[in-house]
């Protein structure tokens, strides 16, 4: 595959408070499939809960009552990341997808930047290649200063996960689409 | 790593083999999408682009301003040992025109017990890199003649380190197996 997983390194040594600049709230919505030991296909839904639930529990923690799932813009010099954070405090949890190696296509006025990116997903638990493909539109609003006010961003999403060592959870191909909403998040 | 650029030697060996087989193995598709690119305005600064992409751009791009007659974009199943292949070919005599648009290699997939329903993450290559340009997902329901075949793409094309990628999505169906005499 393209590129290692060195950026795991990276994304685990970044800060919270340098972080915090380009976290948002992400609505995850898609399916996964995949067929069980006995040849029976089944389909499971998606969405912020179960990332969560499934990569906290990866990371051991248990109590996912605190926990949010955002979106990260420029998690690392390599791109982004969907992340599952404490709310309270924006610390991360564990990083459920690298978004890594962006190709951007970009637009630019005087009023705002408009890009329509195609990045590798990465996932930390399936590590060395990527695992999955995404494709991002994002709009952001600028002043006359030349600062962003505003960030609107969606994305479309296909991957797949390997079974788990502990075979909590088996091999599924999954498509999802994402958008990020509100303010970007500040934390004391 | 897995996917190294020594596959490159491989698969151009593999693209140069005369085309045969099953012609089960041969789905004509139809393809819808988009391709999106950066283009400069006459103020300096870059504008998006989208284009529709078809399978008929497919076909024109392999063609690069020949005769299209007769040409068409397949789905090539078990193309190599690597995976499937989307192709253009000669629907008459395939062994007469045959470009590779992408490999779909090193697949990841299940099957249902009873094998109607099979599913596959692929990585897609080009002739621009030895890495993956990204991603479909191809499910195959049925077996035989009226399978049922669609499939999800996104990828992108340009050269390595481009100034202005091409960020591309799209789905593809198959209309049928290629009837090859």
């Amino acid at each position: 595959m393209r590129r290692t997983l060195i950026l795991l390194v990276v994304l685990l040594g970044w800060s919270v408070t340098a972080r915090a600049q380009g976290l948002y709230r992400i609505t995850f919505k898609g399916n996964c499939s995949g067929a069980d030991t006995n040849g029976h296909v089944f389909s499971q839904a998606v969405n912020n809960k179960t990332l969560i639930r499934e990569f906290a529990s990866r990371a051991g923690v248990s109590n996912v009552h605190n926990l949010d799932l955002v979106f990260h813009l420029n998690a690392s010099p390599d791109g982004d990341a969907i992340e599952v954070i404490n709310r309270k405090t924006g610390e991360l949890v564990v990083t459920v997808f690298p978004i890594s190696f962006p190709e951007v296509a970009t637009a630019e006025t005087p009023f705002g930047i408009t890009e329509r990116r195609f990045a590798y997903v990465y996932n930390i638990y399936d590590p060395g290649f990527s695992r999955g493909t995404t494709i991002i539109n994002e709009h952001s609003v600028l002043n006359k200063n030349g600062q962003i006010t505003r960030t609107v961003l969606d994305g479309d999403m296909q991957w797949y996960q390997l079974a788990a060592p502990d075979k909590s959870h088996p091999f599924r191909i999954c498509t999802g689409k994402f958008n990020v909403h509100g303010r970007r998040l500040s934390f004391n | 790593m897995k996917h190294t650029i020594q596959i490159i030697g491989l698969l151009l060996g593999i693209s140069l083999m005369p085309l045969c087989g099953d012609a089960q193995n041969l789905w004509l598709l139809k393809y819808q999408g988009t391709e999106t690119t950066s283009n400069p305005q006459t103020n300096g600064k870059p504008k998006l682009v989208t284009q529709k992409i078809t399978e008929s751009t497919f076909v024109q791009r392999c063609a690069n301003g020949a005769d299209t007659s007769n040409l068409a974009l397949v789905l090539h199943l078990n193309a190599n040992e690597l995976g499937d292949t989307l192709e253009v070919i000669n629907t008459i005599d395939p062994n007469a025109f045959r470009c590779e648009v992408f490999k779909l290699a090193f697949q990841e997939k299940y099957t249902s017990g009873d094998g109607t329903l099979v599913k596959k993450f692929a990585y897609m290559y080009n002739d621009e890199s030895g890495h993956s340009r990204g991603s479909a997902i191809i499910t195959q329901r049925g077996t035989g003649a009226s399978m049922k075949i669609d499939g999800k793409c996104q990828f992108w094309l340009g050269p390595e380190n481009p100034t202005t990628p091409k960020v591309c999505a799209g789905t593809f169906t198959a209309v049928g197996p290629l009837d090859v005499p």
